[in-house]
């Protein structure tokens, strides 16, 4: 893995990933609804994290991305207002991942990459 | 539902012979129509029920479809008896579309021999016979009057439409009108065993021969005769019919009974909307309104289909929460008829709910899709080895999904999966997003719904299919075509509403055609 892609737990939900993900608009069904949607019973934990760890597993597989380590990467970095734009930017003009049967822009999947990764 | 008036073809002396101007063969929904429209004129109208006044097992053995092909289950999607299908239909209606009678570059074999304007009229009357009100689907007008609201969707991309409900019998609602008319003779238990034309050579048909599970048999001669038997017996009424002609009756360019289609319904996928969302009721059920029902369903734009070449596609939403609760009460407060009755009515709803457990939150949507299938000449209906009590050929389906049909369904899918995102209304998830390569990997466990097309194409070129834009046979005088096997395609609206207006339009032709002949 590249130093790059040596992400923490901590620093995705306390930085740009997944805390901005869940409070966006956008993302509100991705955290609070299909993520926690078709969860195994009794998988215990968080269920909302354990869905979209697997969203993200279904993401690195589906070979998407020629280089995804470098996407990630970018979009982790973005700002809450940034990363809602994006999203919209990706549905707009068609840049969509599917993963795990979720039709997803392709921010929000490398934001499940990460996660998955993490 | 009365039959006083109709004469039990069982009872009818061997070798008579019946004299017409009209023989309609089929009193489903289109051949009643047909007959209605002649009713109290000067010609002698006579229409053949192969069935009874309710199902007899006896009849139903004289007609049977085995699935070669894909399983398809045609016998519990025909009622053999007196107003035929729609004595268990939906009563679900819906125009086609412009677009649907146009050629598209990417749907091979499509197009109609006329265009929608030529239809519009006898939409029209079709409406006022079937009590649905005016003929206005404009959903934006309708969801005003209820005060519902539609998907915030850009119309562009995936528009609103809306279907009205009649469960409309129309052998009930005809038959004593049927009955009471003195210029119509209806035979109950007619079972068609044959048309024949006047002379080998000859391009008119002078006789139906008629046997009944009673052992005898008799012949009407007419002027002019209507098929009206339902899309798979209208094919095989033509094909058994090759005494004279060894291809059958209108078979010149092999196109009887290829060309078979269903609406491809195919449940698949779930909208789940972002919280704060409203309800959307109005798509979710049918709603009374007006003496008739109304319900919304998710399309395609227009412009989307044409832009990605894809086949019309339509979705019928349903609530995933609804069907949670229902097996939440049976888990836990037992058994409880109408859950179960709903629960069993509706797998793919069950079988999403059960997938989703409990943490699925209130206002997930179901998509129930109904998808065109493109035709193809391999999908057909042809002729078995089986024969019935009077010795007719049984008919074998082949009915086949192709690839085309299997990607445009994923292509549409994503579409609207991607305007769910875009209009930041929520996501979607889909069941399928592989590409098939080939039919055998084309939409695993879809069914149709019950629309039995294409069997009987129409074209304006005879050596593309079997009857004409007036529906007349190709190279015969004196035969007509009524009912769905004579769509080119059939876009993705239910066929009911189309086939009384084209039953309509063929009346007018008629009544025309023997005006100019002096007999009316």
């Amino acid at each position: 893995m590249s130093d790059r892609m040596r992400f923490t737990r901590r620093a995705l939900l306390a930085g740009t990933g997944v805390s901005v993900l869940a409070g966006a608009a956008y993302s509100v069904p991705l955290y609070s609804g299909y993520a926690s949607s078709c969860m195994p019973a009794g998988s215990g934990g968080n269920p909302g994290m354990a869905s979209l760890r697997r969203i993200g597993l279904a993401y690195l597989r589906s070979g998407h991305e020629h280089n995804p380590a470098d996407a990630m990467s970018e979009t982790a970095r973005l700002e809450h207002g940034e990363l809602e734009n994006r999203i919209a930017a990706d549905f707009e003009a068609g840049r969509i991942v599917i993963c795990d049967g979720w039709v997803l822009s392709e921010t929000e999947a490398r934001h499940c990459g990460t996660i998955a990764l993490s | 539902m009365s039959y006083r008036n109709f004469i039990d073809a069982r009872q009818v002396e061997t070798g008579e012979l019946v004299q017409a101007d009209v023989c309609i063969i089929g009193g489903g929904a289109a051949g009643t129509t047909l007959a209605r429209q002649f009713a109290g004129s000067q010609l002698r109208v006579v229409l053949l029920e192969a069935g009874g006044m309710n199902i007899d097992p006896k009849v139903n053995r004289q007609s049977t479809v085995t699935d070669i092909g894909r399983n398809y289950g045609a016998e519990a999607k025909r009622l053999r008896y007196f107003g035929g299908t729609t004595n268990h239909w939906g009563g679900q209606c819906l125009p086609l579309e412009p677009d649907d009678f146009e050629r598209k570059e990417w749907i091979e074999h499509s197009g109609w021999p006329y265009g929608y304007d030529e239809l519009e009229p006898y939409y029209e009357r079709a409406h006022a016979l079937m009590k649905l009100g005016p003929f206005d689907y404009r959903p934006g007008p309708l969801a005003a009057a209820l005060g519902l609201e539609t998907f915030p969707f850009d119309p562009g991309r995936v528009r609103t439409t809306m279907a009205k409900y009649n469960r409309f019998r129309f052998g009930l609602e005809f038959a004593d009108e049927i009955g009471a008319a003195k210029n119509i003779q209806t035979f109950i238990y007619a079972d068609v065993t044959g048309l024949e034309f006047d002379d080998a050579a000859g391009q008119s048909i002078s006789t139906v021969n008629i046997s009944t599970i009673a052992g005898n048999s008799f012949a009407v001669k007419s002027r002019v005769f209507i098929l009206a038997a339902g899309g798979i017996e209208n094919a095989r009424l033509l094909l058994i019919s090759n005494t004279q002609r060894p291809m059958g009756i209108g078979n010149h360019s092999d196109c009887v009974g290829r060309y078979f289609m269903d609406h491809l319904w195919y449940p698949s996928g779930l909208i789940l909307p972002g919280s704060g969302k409203p309800s959307f009721g109005l798509y979710l059920s049918e709603i009374p309104y007006q003496g008739y029902a109304v319900r919304c369903h998710l399309n395609l734009s227009h412009e989307l289909t044409q832009a990605l070449r894809l086949t019309k596609y339509r979705s019928e939403l349903g609530a995933v929460d609804q069907q949670y609760y229902r097996l939440w009460h049976l888990y836990h407060r037992g058994p409880d008829a109408g859950d179960i009755m709903h629960l069993i009515a509706d797998p793919f709803a069950t079988g999403q709910a059960l997938k989703c457990r409990s943490d699925t939150p209130p206002g997930a949507y179901l998509l129930k899709n109904y998808v065109e299938q493109t035709p193809n000449p391999a999908s057909r209906v042809m002729l078995s080895g089986e024969k019935d009590m009077f010795g007719r050929s049984q008919t074998d389906l082949d009915w086949q999904i192709s690839a085309q049909d299997h990607n445009s369904v994923v292509a549409a899918q994503i579409a609207i999966a991607q305007e769910v995102g875009r209009s930041g209304f929520g996501r979607a998830r889909i069941d399928i997003g592989k590409i098939a390569e080939d039919s055998r990997e084309a939409l695993q466990g879809c069914g149709g719904g019950a629309h039995h097309m294409g069997t009987t194409r129409m074209s304006a070129n005879p050596a593309n299919g079997v009857a004409d834009g007036d529906a007349r046979v190709h190279a015969t005088n004196n035969l007509y075509i009524a009912g769905s096997s004579l769509f080119p395609t059939g876009g993705c609206a239910n066929p009911t509403l189309t086939i009384i207006a084209m039953t309509l339009r063929l009346a007018d032709h008629l009544r025309i055609r023997f005006e100019k002949e002096g007999i009316i």
